[in-house]
Formats: C-alpha cells, sequence, structure tokens
C-alpha cells in the first residue's frame, strides 16, 4: 500500500505538466488563467498523497483547504479584473477585428 | 484482516479512477479548439477527480477527524470549482472572445478551396 | 425582527466554533479561548454587512406575506434526492467528456444557447448555474436577472435543457409542483458568429 501512493504521486507530479502548456502558450489570457487553476487543482490532490507517504496527513490537509480557498479567490479576484476591464471596453466602443 | 484487504482495493481503484478523470482534464485542456470547449473539460472532469481521490482518501482514512476534514475539502472544491469555472467564462465573453463553431470553420475550409 | 437577528448571530458563532474545534486538533484552553475569539471577531466584523443583507431577506419574506404568495424555502427532503442524483449526472458528464477528449476526431458541435427561466429566487438560479455547469455537455457563461446563456460541447438536443428537465429538477426543491418553467418556443439556439447577437 505504501508504494502504492509513491507510484501515484509520480503519476499526479507527471500529470500537473500537461496544462503547463496551456499556460506557456495559451492564445488569450483566459485560457493561461484556466491553465494556471488546473494546476492548481491537480497539486491539492499531490499535497494529500504526499501527506500519505509521509504519514502526516493532519497537517498536511490543513495546507491543502489553505490552498484551496486560495485558489478559489485568486481566480474569482482575476475574473472579475477582465470583467471590468471588459465593461470599459464596451463603454468607449471598444471593436475586436 | 479480509475486510483491510477489500477497503484497500476500494481504494487503489477510486484512486487510480480519480488520476484517469485528472489526466482526462489535462488533454481535454491542450486539445479543444477554442476557451469555452476548454472549460467543459476543466469543470467536469476535474471536479469528478478530485472527488474521487479524496473518497478514495477517506476510505483509506475510516472514521477519524482527518476524514471529516477530508469532506470539507471535498465539499469546498465541489461547490468553488464550477463556480470559478462560471466567472471566468463571463469574463471571457465580456471580453468578446469569439466561440468556435463547426460551420464557421467548414466555410473557412471551403472558401480556401475555392481560391 | 432584532432579536431574530440576535439568535442568527449566535447561531452563527456556534457553527464557526464548532468549525474551529473541528479544525485544530487540540482541545485545551489557550487553543478553545484563541477560538472562541476569533470566531467573535468575525462575527462583529461582518455585523453590517450581514445585517443589510439579513434585512432585505426579511423584507422579501413580508412582502411575498402581504401579496399572498407563499415564501419559499428550500426543501430539506427533495434536497437529499437532488444532491445524489447531481453526482450522478457529474459522474456521466465526466465520462462523456472523456470520450469526447480521447476520440481520435472530436466529434464536437459547440452551440450557444439563451433562455429565460421563472424561478422565484436568486438562490435557485445560483443553484440552476451550477447544476447546468456539472451535468452532461453543458456550462453556465452569464446570468442576467432571468435569462441564462449557456454553451453547449455536443448536439444541444443532448443536454437536459432543451426538454426542461433540469429547471423543472431545481424548481422542485422549492414548490410542490412547479408551473412550467421554461417555455420551448423561448429558447435561441446560435451554432454560427454570423447573424447572433453576442
Amino acid at each position: 500500500m505504501g508504494n502504492y501512493f509513491i507510484y501515484l504521486s509520480v503519476v499526479l507530479s507527471i500529470i500537473i505538466f500537461v496544462p503547463l502548456y496551456r499556460v506557456l502558450a495559451g492564445p488569450t489570457i483566459c485560457d493561461r488563467i484556466l491553465g494556471a487553476g488546473a494546476i492548481a487543482t491537480k497539486t491539492m490532490v499531490l499535497i494529500l498523497v504526499i501527506g500519505l507517504v509521509f504519514n502526516r496527513l493532519d497537517m498536511f490537509i490543513d495546507i491543502t483547504l489553505a490552498y484551496a480557498v486560495l485558489n478559489f479567490i485568486g481566480t474569482i479576484a482575476i475574473a472579475k479584473y477582465l470583467d471590468i476591464l471588459g465593461f470599459k471596453k464596451e463603454k468607449r466602443g471598444y471593436k475586436k477585428k | 484482516m479480509d475486510l483491510q484487504h477489500l477497503l484497500n482495493l476500494l481504494t487503489i481503484i477510486l484512486t487510480a479512477a480519480g488520476a484517469f478523470f485528472l489526466l482526462v482534464g489535462s488533454v481535454g485542456l491542450l486539445r479543444l479548439p477554442d476557451f469555452y470547449t476548454r472549460t467543459h473539460a476543466t469543470g467536469k472532469a476535474d471536479t469528478l477527480g478530485i472527488m474521487l481521490v479524496i473518497t478514495g482518501l477517506i476510505i483509506n482514512q475510516g472514521i477519524s477527524v482527518n476524514s471529516a476534514k477530508l469532506l470539507i475539502i471535498v465539499a469546498f472544491v465541489g461547490l468553488t470549482n464550477p463556480t470559478a469555472t462560471n466567472a471566468l467564462a463571463r469574463a471571457a465573453y465580456h471580453l468578446r472572445l469569439k466561440p468556435w463553431f463547426k460551420k464557421d470553420k467548414q466555410k473557412k475550409s471551403e472558401k480556401k478551396e475555392k481560391e | 425582527m432584532k432579536q431574530i437577528f440576535f439568535l442568527n448571530s449566535i447561531t452563527k458563532f456556534i457553527l464557526l466554533f464548532g468549525f474551529w474545534l473541528l479544525l485544530s486538533g487540540h482541545y485545551d484552553v489557550q487553543h478553545i479561548s484563541m477560538g472562541l475569539f476569533s470566531s467573535l471577531f468575525v462575527i462583529l466584523f461582518n455585523l453590517k454587512l450581514r445585517k443589510h443583507y439579513f434585512y432585505r431577506e426579511k423584507l422579501d419574506e413580508a412582502r411575498a406575506k402581504l401579496e399572498d404568495v407563499q415564501p419559499y424555502r428550500i426543501r430539506i427532503g427533495r434536497l437529499l434526492y437532488y444532491l445524489p442524483w447531481l453526482v450522478w449526472q457529474i459522474v456521466v458528464a465526466s465520462f462523456q467528456v472523456a470520450k469526447v477528449v480521447l476520440h481520435p476526431k472530436m466529434p464536437i458541435d459547440p452551440a450557444l444557447m439563451r433562455f429565460k427561466t421563472g424561478l422565484p429566487n436568486t438562490e435557485a438560479r445560483v443553484i440552476l448555474g451550477n447544476s447546468i455547469t456539472l451535468t452532461p455537455g453543458t456550462i453556465t457563461v452569464q446570468i442576467e436577472d432571468d435569462e441564462f446563456l449557456v454553451h453547449a460541447l455536443m448536439d444541444a438536443s443532448q443536454s437536459g435543457i432543451l426538454d426542461g428537465s433540469l429547471p423543472t429538477e431545481v424548481a422542485k426543491l422549492y414548490e410542490k409542483k412547479p408551473g412550467q418553467v421554461l417555455r420551448k418556443e423561448d429558447i435561441k439556439i446560435s451554432k454560427s458568429n454570423k447573424g447572433a447577437e453576442v
């Protein structure tokens, strides 16, 4: 069982690298933020599994909770900022070609 | 002893399925053509993946304080992940990001053929 | 009114304190007193904001009583049926996404749908918005008052909106026999950037 969680954490850390491409090469800023959010979601799971490997799950769960809250608030804040930016462009009669 | 083996097997199945859905979310983020379709991948597959992995961990931990905290994380992720996706999609819509449609792509390829 | 608000604050304080006790594993005098202090601080810090929302909600309920409409309260029994149904929907949706993503040709045909619903209050709209995101093939893009803008991944008829089953399910959380929540003629579907009022 202990070995299985080590393999699982290795697989998860490989999966984390996949959305990194979207963060680096995303055509729009929304794509980049979406990729960053996906990475954060996977990191939460990875932290939990690493906690199981080290036998200190009680400590790592608290870290995961804080990380989840931070991820949510960060995404909402950036979305709100982009929202206001969109409204301002609309007001000025901005047109995308 | 026997029950312990069964629980271990259940944990392995659930966490492996969760890792599979996390992988599906990542691959969808790469392969799908535009922002709105990519939100489908992260909004659904990632939510289910994280829920499955944490359920597996709950079964591994049994009834304890840790399990209660993990349940809180499941509820929190299930509430916030779709909300964050909605917020981003709304921001993209207000930024006038144009969605990708099948018809538009077909028309473009027809034009190219005519030229 | 003031008394009810006071009781409400006490309940919230107890809930916050219980959450503290759950998260901190130590049960000695120092840690418990720290928890008491911080929950009290949070309640005091949010007093003005909570007062605003609380009084507005109560005013809405009083108005509903004056106009002889039943005040809308979420039905706990129905919620116990709704949550497992939603989890099952998430599983179905994820399998659908997996099938689409791993298919070599990616058989997608996106569409934007715009429709109006007759849901009773804001809470129900929030629940419907989140549920649309979690059910197969659709995500909510925008909610303006009563108008929903939904992006569908696959063929629009496959998602549970065209037959109105999902909005009806949400409306059943509040009323026993909801009227027609969604009219089929009101749904506008656009599958092209040209001529669409985006």
